[in-house]
């Protein structure tokens, strides 16, 4: 059971370099359920950094991420499947078609009705129609909305996403901002980074700046 | 367990199901293949004396610098569109990501040798013992995978990935090609096995370290 007051991440005095250059300056933060945590920052001020060290690809020179009061490095595998991540790139295999990406990642996350969960996804997304086109001939629109099909195939409970609405169009991002809203009413919380404003979530969210390595609460 | 085999088993088929739409690697390789083996007829006069010499070393050159192509490009697969980031992010281990990718090698490679076995038999005029090669050759391509996976996710992430793999991997996985070579020589020569039992054991050797070791050399070159 899952203390509501408990945040569902806390970011612990994380600071990471890479060589000299100081990326990370004792960020802390947390993040609860039914919570969008909104991460502006300028270009190379460490937004994506950040995201990779919530997502476990990277680990922080010093601090800790909990996610529900553990240590992500102590419950890798049950906090990698609570994860769906929206990168810059869509992390999909250009050769295969938007149904045999979705399906290898529900068989990844060893989804029992990857069928279902496929089509429900598809149909949410508007989608449906290039269920059989390979990932090269669609838009970047379109590969974005995989892509994010791709991140909430297994029911993540948590998001993150970084610049997800880059070269989105009105009608993608409409899509996008409903499900989003959605998620976080069904008890989800998402993190992401970007340059805009996003109207349509500010009564779920908290913002922060990411300025000078370090993270200012606005 | 199971899910270890399901998900060696995932990546598998994604790396069949990717090479069926795309024919990269099998084109590319195969057309070297030919290109290796047609040279190679050229350039030696094949009398009975060498032959018994020059074949083994044909087919093991050729199986070593397509295996080279194999291997980056089966990687380089999954740096496109941020895919090892996606898998290494995703509840799957990492030692179903490194067998799934080292039996995806070893099957593109049977498969080489199968065409090339096929091809010096035809080239050459040879009576070849077309199975004991082909069953006595297995460890060898397995040891060979294991070790090329290993490189190869050292190597796509450097800029000179094409120089840095042959480089770092080659020298790695000279016991094995030596190996190979005598066995495929003493089988052609029609020794007894017993002949090649030394070779062989040291193939296992190698084969049962980077057995143990490839998956947390993967696991340890993929992490930060």
């Amino acid at each position: 059971m899952i203390d509501i007051k408990q945040p569902y991440i806390q970011v612990d005095s994380i600071n990471k370099s890479f060589g000299r250059s100081r990326v990370l300056h004792d960020i802390s933060f947390s993040v609860m359920q039914n919570q969008v945590t909104i991460i502006r920052g300028m270009n190379g001020s460490g937004k994506s950094t950040l995201l990779s060290i919530l997502s476990t690809h990277i680990s922080p020179d010093s601090g800790t991420v909990f996610y529900k009061g553990v240590d992500s490095k102590k419950n890798l595998h049950n906090i990698r499947n609570s994860l769906g991540i929206l990168d810059h790139l869509p992390m999909l295999y250009e050769r295969l078609t938007v149904k045999e990406n979705l399906q290898f990642f529900a068989k990844v996350y060893s989804i029992s009705n990857v069928r279902d969960e496929i089509e429900f996804w598809v149909d949410k997304l508007e989608i449906s129609k290039y269920l059989d086109q390979q990932i090269h001939n669609l838009s970047h629109g379109f590969r974005k909305r995989v892509g994010l099909a791709r991140a909430l195939i297994h029911s993540p409970q948590v998001l993150l996403l970084d610049e997800p609405e880059t070269g989105l169009d009105q009608k993608s991002l409409e899509i996008f901002f409903s499900i989003l809203s959605e998620f976080v009413r069904s008890d989800g919380c998402v993190v992401l980074t970007t340059h805009n404003d996003f109207k349509a979530l500010q009564k779920f969210s908290q913002n922060f700046l990411l300025e000078d390595n370090r993270l200012i609460h606005q | 367990m199971k899910s270890i085999i399901t998900h060696i088993w995932i990546v598998l088929y994604k790396d069949f199901l990717l090479e069926v739409r795309s024919k990269e690697i099998f084109i590319s390789v195969l057309i070297f293949t030919i290109l290796e083996v047609l040279i190679f007829n050229f350039a030696f006069n094949p009398t009975t004396e060498i032959i018994y010499i020059v074949v083994p070393a044909i087919l093991w050159v050729s199986i070593t610098f397509s295996g080279v192509i194999i291997i980056n490009r089966t990687m380089q697969l999954e740096m496109q569109n941020g895919m090892m980031k996606a898998l290494l992010i995703s509840s799957m281990s990492r030692e179903s990501i490194f067998w799934g990718k080292s039996f995806a090698t070893t099957i593109y490679l049977i498969l080489i040798e199968l065409i090339l076995l096929i091809l010096l038999t035809i080239f050459y005029d040879l009576n070849l013992p077309l199975i004991s090669v082909f069953l006595i050759s297995l460890p060898c391509i397995f040891g060979f995978s294991l070790v090329g996976t290993v490189f190869s996710v050292i190597s796509v992430n450097s800029r000179a990935q094409e120089i840095l793999l042959p480089v770092l991997f080659l020298p790695v996985v000279i016991p094995i090609i030596l190996c190979a070579v005598s066995i495929t020589s003493n089988l052609l020569l029609n020794l007894p096995i017993s002949d090649s039992i030394n070779w062989l054991n040291l193939v296992i050797i190698f084969d049962l370290i980077y057995f143990i070791i490839g998956p947390f050399c993967f696991y340890a070159i993929t992490s930060d």
